[in-house]
């Protein structure tokens, strides 16, 4: 066992929220095109459950993460506390400027329960930059994996 | 945009295609069949995840792209990994391999959680890769033979540990909040100095989830192989060198394994209460004279203090509880038990141990319907 094991199932995590998240976006995007959607409703359903489950997760273990960043967080697997606090640091060094990063990760699970279109573009917005910093993290697992040529 | 999606996706179905083909055209014993099934179906869903992404691609909507190009990312990661991960072990199935897979194949049906989890065998030193099916590495050499086949039983913790995560986190919360306490300053001053001790206390604490996970995985070893868990253990560490008792500090942070001798502790006591006494005091008595000719001050930088030894093991024995691993009975027929009896014979007479060896194995695969048995 090395930590090959934690990459994978690092990774096992974030595709699943990284997929949803895509789901979610290409469906609102054609939504608002007035376009016919890709996938089933329940395929949207599910998405939308997939992120807000993670966010309020995210949530959880950034509030107990900025309390006292001198502290570990316990019971998380290395890489999972990784994120939390790569996403600390980027809420706080204003790296992105969507609502995820300056409100707290669970408002935007209010966000994904809105079917108002006014609210769409915040959406889709937060849940680009969030998966910027998924991808960031999938791609170290990835060549942690599978190594470069 | 446009394009380079549509050449990268097209190109994926093909490669994609090509790997479907290659498995079905494969041969495997009825073990790998689970695992055989679970490639197959894992290829078709990528299939058509790859479908999808090609009729997004046709709406030629740019405000799409990005969005498809995350999604063709994520197909191919996944194709890489089973490209080079999970294929290999389908592709290299070889008839001497049914010994371990038939050690595998009764552990994962000793328990009702793992029974429908796929496995299969690759080579590589000794490890497991799971998700929703297993990966066990196995070096050559022990891929041949009877005795360190008993290091599967700590690989088989870690999968244990996987299905029943969520309490296993909280219990490991237990251990690194008990590991925080004894660590934190008796008094906190507002400098430097200070800040450097949380950061330190913060990466051993850290460092302990996984070490945790480990001994928990030693302490299912040791339930399920019995005395051969040890010796295999103890064995396969034994000509080690220094390292097996000290680590400097920069390499205990973050390090995935405790020092063989922090494990070695926790093995030795658990042995005791298992009441493999004879058998620990041999192996106690082995390391004492290696620790004795490397001179060796076991220092562990506050990763490891004889007060931590309590908290830790009562909790990996509440780990055990959660997890319930079959327990090793030597008054049953089962691979535990031929590896218990391979180890013997390798202790009575280690130059004959070959031709030991090959009875073994021939009377143990001669006697499937004593293992049918079992299975059932």
């Amino acid at each position: 066992m090395d930590a090959k094991w934690f990459s994978l199932q690092s990774m096992k995590l974030n595709h699943s929220i990284i997929g949803a998240i895509n789901t979610v976006c290409i469906h609102l995007k054609l939504m608002k095109a007035n376009d016919q959607p890709l996938k089933s409703e329940d395929e949207i359903k599910e998405a939308i459950r997939t992120i807000k489950i993670w966010l309020t997760e995210l949530d959880k273990f950034l509030i107990a993460y900025e309390q006292n960043t001198f502290q570990a967080i316990t019971g998380v697997n290395p890489r999972i506390q990784q994120f939390i606090k790569r996403f600390s640091s980027a809420k706080r060094k204003n790296e992105f400027r969507s609502k995820i990063f300056h409100d707290r990760p669970v408002e935007l699970t209010l966000l994904l329960s809105e079917d108002d279109p006014k609210y769409s573009d915040d959406l889709i917005n937060s849940l680009a930059d969030l998966r910027t910093l998924l991808e960031e993290h999938n791609q170290s697992d990835f060549k942690n994996l599978l190594p470069d040529l | 945009m446009y394009t380079i999606l549509l050449r990268h996706n097209t190109s994926m179905l093909q490669q994609v295609a090509l790997l479907m083909d290659t498995i079905h055209s494969k041969q495997v014993p009825e073990e790998l069949a689970l695992y055989k099934g679970w490639l197959i179906r894992t290829l078709e869903s990528m299939q058509s995840v790859i479908q999808n992404n090609l009729k997004a691609i046709n709406k030629k909507n740019s405000n799409l792209y990005k969005d498809i190009l995350s999604d063709t990312e994520l197909v191919f990661h996944n194709l890489g990994l089973v490209n080079s991960l999970y294929v290999p072990p389908i592709h290299r199935s070889i008839s001497s391999d049914i010994i371990s897979l038939k050690l595998l194949h009764w552990l994962h049906n000793s328990n009702s959680k793992t029974i429908n989890i796929p496995f299969a065998i690759a080579d590589g030193s000794f490890g497991v890769y799971l998700n929703q099916r297993t990966l066990y590495y196995l070096p050559i050499v022990e891929q041949k033979g009877l005795l360190f086949l008993a290091l599967f039983f700590h690989e088989f913790g870690h999968v244990l540990f996987a299905i029943h995560r969520p309490e296993m986190e909280q219990l490991i919360a237990e251990i690194q909040l008990a590991i925080e306490e004894f660590l934190r300053p008796g008094f906190a001053h507002n400098d430097e100095k200070n800040e450097d001790e949380w950061r330190n206390n913060e990466i051993i604490v850290t460092t302990w989830y996984r070490w945790a996970l480990e001994l928990y995985c030693d302490a299912v070893g040791l339930v399920i192989g019995g005395p051969a868990y040890l010796l295999a253990f103890s064995n396969y560490f034994q000509m080690g060198g220094r390292n097996e008792f000290f680590n400097n500090k920069e390499e205990l942070a973050g390090s995935t394994h405790p020092v063989t001798s922090i494990r070695l502790k926790f093995l030795l006591s658990r042995a005791r209460q298992l009441g493999y006494n004879e058998i620990s005091n041999q192996v106690e008595e082995e390391w004492n004279l290696l620790k004795t000719s490397y001179n060796v001050n076991e220092e562990y930088f506050g990763y490891y203090i004889e007060e931590y030894f309590e908290v830790i093991e009562g909790v990996i024995s509440d780990m055990i509880t959660q997890s319930f691993p079959i327990e090793y009975n030597n008054s049953s027929c089962s691979p535990a038990v031929l590896i218990n009896q391979a180890w013997q014979k390798f202790y009575e007479n280690p130059a004959g141990y070959p031709d030991a060896e090959k009875n073994l194995v021939h009377n143990f695969l001669n006697s499937s319907f004593q293992l049918s048995s079992i299975l059932s």
